[in-house]
């Protein structure tokens, strides 16, 4: 068939490198394999991708997954029935000081540093009671949306650290492209944010990663490709073919052999618009986390695994919910609704080849909890419960 | 009239943009527009402003900051959200292709929000078609501009009159069913190639 008369699916995406399923189908042609055409849409804020999402100016998006859940619940607003037939990838995510705030911070705790980086927000916790006690102005931190990952991973790495995330330090939202500036301009002290932008404030010289997703909660879910579940059902074989060429997309990403191919396609002005060095410290799982020192290998710091790691089980969303739950931001009950929206038919009805090593999925999000509290999808209010920090009712 | 009393806040990077709308909204009778054209210092503006409606360009990346604002900021009194009349699904999708976006101070009626919607999508509207038209005039000068030197070209090097010049090229695109407009980048083309390999020859 002419490329012309193939179905387009326009795709809404955020410069990050998770965006890479997206891009690399249209780069390398997958999606012409697949007899569709994507046509990737960068948007500068995730408010756009919810708005033009919901209001049908795209069909599917690179989206945070907890944004995914407050649109289908009706957060925020509007209500949106969505549906996640794929994972996006995993990692990606890490926390980032001021180079000047670590200095602080080392002083207050007399040279004293903290390696363990699961455990380093303790190291906030001092200056904190410092600024606290001389009267000072407190902390500012940013994540990138109140329903990201992102602004869960910081508040769980605070909350463990002795820092309350809502009482001890000011919490804002930064798109990701425009965190390194904020930083730069002394509007925050520190953020959460996904890559390339961790590295870019390293290799700047202005930050310092204090912790990685992989530190915390490395087999969480990070982005999905969400879809609205309206044009999803009116569209099964599409999205059938769309889910398909992101995840041939994803395998050619995990390849080592295809990151420097990988780096240097993100790189481009249409996607990242950034260096592809920044950009490969993060492929490579082997981030720079201190200005000058060499790169470190940080096992899953990043990752686009195949079938296994794309698999869209109720875990993730079931994990995404006892966030949302903890830190208040939405009422008991939704279990059932959340896990229907992560959709595994379609995975299933692809990927025949590859079943069996996805069961484990959600066993081994469970396991090894840097924080001591041990995830079971089956009961999310127990769960998030047992945190000693938290705000839900 | 219909605006007196509400506190409408615009920002929007675009000067023009914002004029236009702000002009439109005084018209239509509402006395208290402030308009912003950067975001920096939102915060601070939104605490003294008190607005209690917000219309802010769809593509501006600071809305995620903005609504987050919203979410959690003890300072800011009147919780707003954003405005969605799931009763009128035609108007806010008509306001998403228009690219506006707008929140609204929790508890306000549907009916006062929805004219001020309204005109800001006109508004948003008529400024893009405005874009259209300039970018349209621009390339229209462009084109003249290359058909004008073409022309020349030929009327130096063939030593032909302008109007051979241009019959010439009109009767080549008709034949060929093109553009005069890329007869006459073909023809620039082919006489800058020229220039060039005379170039490259001479100093060989």
């Amino acid at each position: 068939m002419p490329e012309a008369n193939l179905p387009v699916i326009r795709a809404g995406f955020i410069a990050l490198t998770d965006c890479a399923p997206i891009v690399v189908a249209r780069e390398l042609g997958l999606d012409l394999e697949e007899g569709i055409r994507i046509e990737p849409v960068r948007l500068p804020s995730w408010a756009a991708v919810r708005d033009q999402l919901a209001f049908e100016k795209l069909e599917c998006a690179h989206m945070l997954g907890g944004l995914t859940l407050a649109m289908h619940l009706g957060l925020g607003g509007f209500r949106s029935e969505m549906m996640v037939p794929l994972l996006l990838g995993r990692g990606g995510n890490a926390i980032t000081i001021s180079v000047a705030l670590y200095e602080e911070a080392r002083t207050l705790m007399k040279g004293r540093v903290i390696f363990d980086r699961a455990q380093s927000a303790a190291m906030l916790a001092a200056v904190v009671q410092a600024r606290r006690a001389a009267g000072e102005a407190s902390l500012r931190l940013a994540s990138v949306h109140a329903y990201s990952s992102h602004s869960y991973e910081l508040r769980a790495w605070l909350a463990h650290g002795g820092v309350d995330p809502d009482q001890d330090v000011e919490l804002s939202v930064v798109p990701p492209p425009k965190m390194v500036e904020a930083l730069r301009a002394g509007q925050i002290d520190g953020y959460c944010v996904g890559e390339p932008w961790s590295q870019l404030a390293v290799e700047e010289g202005i930050g310092r990663i204090m912790a990685t997703k992989a530190d915390l909660y490395p087999y969480s879910p990070e982005k999905v490709l969400a879809l609205r579940r309206s044009w999803a059902t009116g569209h099964a074989e599409t999205v059938s073919r769309l889910v398909a060429a992101c995840v041939a997309a994803m395998r050619w990403a995990a390849q080592p052999a295809n990151r420097n191919a990988l780096a240097d396609m993100l790189a481009g002005p249409d996607y990242l618009d950034t260096d592809r060095e920044v950009i490969l410290g993060g492929l490579m799982c082997a981030p720079r986390l201190v200005p000058g020192e060499t790169r470190q290998p940080v096992a899953d710091y990043l990752s686009f695994g195949g079938l296994d790691l794309g698999y869209p089980y109720a875990e993730a969303g079931l994990w995404l919910l006892a966030q949302m739950r903890r830190w208040g931001q939405v009422g008991a009950g939704h279990e059932d609704e959340v896990s229907a929206i992560f959709d595994t038919t379609i995975m299933d009805g692809i990927g025949r080849q590859d079943a069996g090593s996805h069961t484990n999925a959600g066993r081994r999000m469970a396991a090894m909890p840097f924080d001591g509290n041990a995830f079971d999808g089956g009961d999310v209010e127990g769960y998030w419960r047992r945190f000693p920090i938290r705000r839900g009712a | 009239m219909a605006g007196n009393g509400l506190n409408i806040l615009v920002i929007d990077e675009d000067p023009a943009r914002a004029a236009l709308l702000e002009g439109a909204l005084v018209e239509a009778g509402y006395t208290h527009v402030v308009t912003l054209r950067t975001t920096a210092n939102l915060h601070q503006r939104i605490v003294a402003i008190e607005p209690d409606v917000i219309i802010i360009d769809l593509q501006n990346p600071d809305r995620d900051t903005l609504e987050n604002m919203f979410q959690v900021s003890r300072s800011v009194k009147k919780p707003i959200a954003m405005f969605v009349d799931q009763s009128d699904d035609d108007a806010i999708r008509r306001a998403v292709e228009a690219g506006v976006s707008a929140y609204v101070v929790d508890g306000l009626k549907k009916d006062r929000v929805r004219p001020i919607v309204e005109v800001a999508v006109t508004r948003f509207e008529s400024f893009s078609q405005l874009l259209r038209e300039r970018d349209e005039a621009r390339t229209a000068l462009a084109d003249i501009k290359r058909i004008n030197r073409a022309k020349g070209l030929l009327m130096q090097y063939r030593g032909i009159t302008e109007e051979e010049a241009y019959s010439m090229m009109r009767r080549t695109a008709m034949q060929q069913s093109r553009k005069i407009v890329d007869i006459a980048d073909s023809i620039i083309t082919a006489f800058e190639l020229d220039a060039g390999l005379l170039g490259d020859r001479h100093h060989a």
